[in-house]
């Protein structure tokens, strides 16, 4: 055979190979739609995750404690407070205005030259700007500024770690230092480790970042001089969190993603092999002769899936703590990174759950697949709806509340996070073990009724997610 | 296929009268995405009694398979009756499979449980426990002289290995009616009932 006759006849195959490839589900999927949807898809969520992390941080209202001295409170107390045209705006301009916005409650009410402050704890007020338009009234910063002078001393680490250790709500500590002449810096204490601390120091370098610039920019014009032959005005933040707090910290942004990936793997062979793959074996009608209900026999399925979830969770989380703090600890981080029982023993709960959720979502959606191949293909897009969440969830900032705790997946996600940092509210957390259990309850039911479908038990051929609504509408079950 | 009376039907229905397997014009409609509503199987009536082997017969696509998957509850009829053992296959699904035995090209093994795992399964969900489930799997590996290849996995059993361990899996509990296929035989099927 000429070689020209060897390339004809290589032609002739190749063509017939990709005709019969792309009739293949599979081929078309991985070939076509997913690197075409894929990355606008990821893209989107990680926009609306940012999005998502912006819109609560700037929400957030949070409480810093001024510590200076009478000379120097007013005057700091001001630049904290004064930028209120930093707030998000309601209407046009509320997408660009940066920040929250600045109210002052002061403990100087008590002296009697302090200006006047509203209340701390005063409900949020919406009043028109000076521009007119109307004032969000979220995202507030509220400034404690007690009226006794400071001790020879400045308040030192030993001091902001006990203040802040003692009240909860308070995201920073800033300590003006008594002889500012010396350029000393303005020092704001806080904890890495706390969403509400990060969002505190972060308003505060921002405002005072804001009115130091003001004060040597008027300098400038007034000495004539360049606004860079003066020195700026310093402020240092200070984290009060340990080493270990640092670790728990790095893991729980970690740990979260990785749980919930590895609950998905952990479920997505047993889910295939379970249904698709029974189908393939030609199990799947002796199965359904079992003498026993049929939502017993799906039951039990979703059972075995969870499990095996439940293993794989399991294991990688102790194979996790075991090797994290030894192979973290040779990168030389100043980061001390453990995986406490007590933490294990807080996620595990939440995670069986979840599992649950997972296994009940990822069979139903098997069971529509012919063979062990074909449940592969059609379960890759469908794990990246825990995916993707989780990778949303996985940015920080973002906090687990009332709101958050209703999002599935996010919810667990966050919960996660927090649990292994020790600052989880039992609040948010209960309110996501309850969303997580009515979440699989709901996705039990709908892929025991899908997998009761008569057209999917012993279906040929894959059914295509479009016939999904009218399987759970139509009649058929098997019994 | 035989023509029953009220009378008869009734009785045969309430398992008396010796009729072990009845359908009176049982029908089987599934909505195909393409070609819209599809009648596999219509107005079939059949009764065999206790004791007869009954074979079902005729060409590819005539609904042979369908109508013995509705008379084992794998599938409901869409109209029609039928009764096995004198239990609505609609009306009682459960009840109708732990009475019968039912075999066809489509059931296979568990081929990563050994034949006495398979045995054992199968007599559990039948309700056997304890000694009675061993005395019965016992009895039954020695009634089908399976004790050469019972202890290894199904998967690895040849043709004929794994069809002499299909036929006494139903065998675990005592059961009147069974039902096998065997498509080999140009296309006969035969409902036993003993």
């Amino acid at each position: 055979m000429s070689t020209g006759s060897q390339w004809s006849a290589a032609l002739a195959v190749a063509r017939k190979e990709l005709r019969e490839g792309l009739r293949d589900r599979q081929t078309v999927l991985y070939t076509f739609l997913l690197p075409v949807a894929m990355y606008p898809v990821l893209f989107w969520v990680m926009v609306q995750g940012a999005l998502l992390v912006r819109g609560q941080k700037d929400a957030t209202n949070v409480r810093v404690e001024l510590r200076a001295d009478p000379a120097e409170r007013e005057t700091f107390l001001e630049a904290l407070t004064r930028a209120d045209d930093l707030a998000p705006l309601v209407g046009d301009d509320a997408a660009s205005a940066p920040g929250g916005s600045l109210e002052a409650s002061s403990e100087a009410d008590a002296d009697p030259n302090a200006e006047p402050a509203p209340a701390q704890g005063a409900a949020p007020r919406s009043e028109p700007s000076p521009t007119g338009r109307t004032r969000s009234p979220v995202g507030r910063l509220d400034v404690d500024a007690p009226p006794e002078d400071l001790d020879a001393e400045a308040p030192d680490l030993a001091f902001a770690a006990a203040r802040l250790a003692a009240d909860d709500d308070l995201g920073a500590l800033v300590v003006v230092p008594r002889e500012r002449h010396d350029d000393a810096p303005v020092i704001a204490y806080h904890d890495s480790t706390r969403s509400r601390s990060s969002i505190a120091v972060e308003r505060v370098r921002e405002r005072l970042a804001a009115y130091a610039n003001e004060v040597r920019e008027a300098a400038a014009r007034a000495r004539d001089v360049d606004i860079a032959a003066l020195e700026p005005l310093e402020v240092r933040s200070r984290d009060l969190a340990t080493s270990e707090e640092e670790g728990a910290l790095a893991l729980s942004l970690m740990l979260p993603m990785l749980l919930i990936v590895m609950a998905v793997m952990g479920s997505f062979f047993p889910a295939v092999d379970l249904t698709a793959g029974e189908k393939e074996r030609r199990t799947a009608e002796t199965t359904l002769l079992l003498p026993i209900p049929r939502t017993a026999v799906h039951l039990g399925k979703i059972l075995a899936v969870s499990t095996s979830g439940m293993i794989a969770t399991t294991l990688n989380l102790v194979a996790l703590g075991l090797s994290a703090g030894h192979l973290l600890g040779q990168l030389g981080a100043d980061v001390e990174v453990k995986l406490p029982l007590s933490a294990l023993a807080a996620v595990a709960p939440l995670a069986l759950l979840f599992v649950f959720f997972v296994s009940a979502v990822l069979t139903g959606f098997a069971g529509l697949a012919a063979s062990f191949k074909e449940g592969q293909a059609l379960l890759g897009p469908v794990q990246m709806i825990f995916i993707f969440p989780a990778m949303a969830a996985s940015l920080p900032g973002l906090g687990l509340t009332y709101g958050t705790a209703l999002i599935p997946v996010v919810n667990v996600a966050l919960a996660f996070r927090e649990l292994l940092v020790g600052h989880a509210e039992l609040g948010p957390v209960l309110v996501t073990a309850a969303a997580l259990f009515v979440y699989a309850l709901v996705a039990l039911r709908i892929s025991v009724r899908i997998l009761s479908r008569e057209g999917v038990a012993l279906a040929g051929e894959t059914i295509p997610l479009k016939r999904l609504l009218g399987l759970l509408k139509g009649d058929g079950d098997t019994r | 296929m035989s023509e029953l009376d009220q009378s008869t039907t009734e009785r045969a229905a309430r398992g008396e009268g010796g009729v072990a397997i009845l359908a009176v014009d049982l029908e089987k409609e599934f909505q195909d995405p393409e070609r819209g509503k599809v009648r596999a199987v219509r107005g079939v009536d059949l009764d065999a009694r206790y004791g007869e082997i009954y074979g079902l017969l005729g060409p590819n696509g005539a609904g042979k398979t369908t109508t013995l998957r509705m008379l084992a509850t794998i599938i409901a009829p869409s109209g029609g009756r039928a009764a096995i053992d004198g239990v609505d296959v609609t009306r009682d699904p459960l009840e109708v499979r732990r009475r019968i035995g039912f075999l066809s090209g489509s059931t296979g093994l568990y081929p990563r449980l050994t034949g006495r795992e398979t045995l054992r399964y199968f007599g559990g969900l039948h309700g056997l426990e304890g000694e009675a489930l061993d005395r019965r799997v016992d009895e039954v590996i020695a009634a089908f002289d399976l004790s050469k290849f019972v202890e290894g996995r199904c998967e690895s059993l040849s043709t004929g290995q794994s069809s002499a361990s299909t036929s006494p899996a139903p065998s675990c509990t005592t059961r009147r009616c069974s039902s096998s296929t065997n498509r080999r035989r140009a296309s006969t099927s035969s409902p036993r009932a003993t």
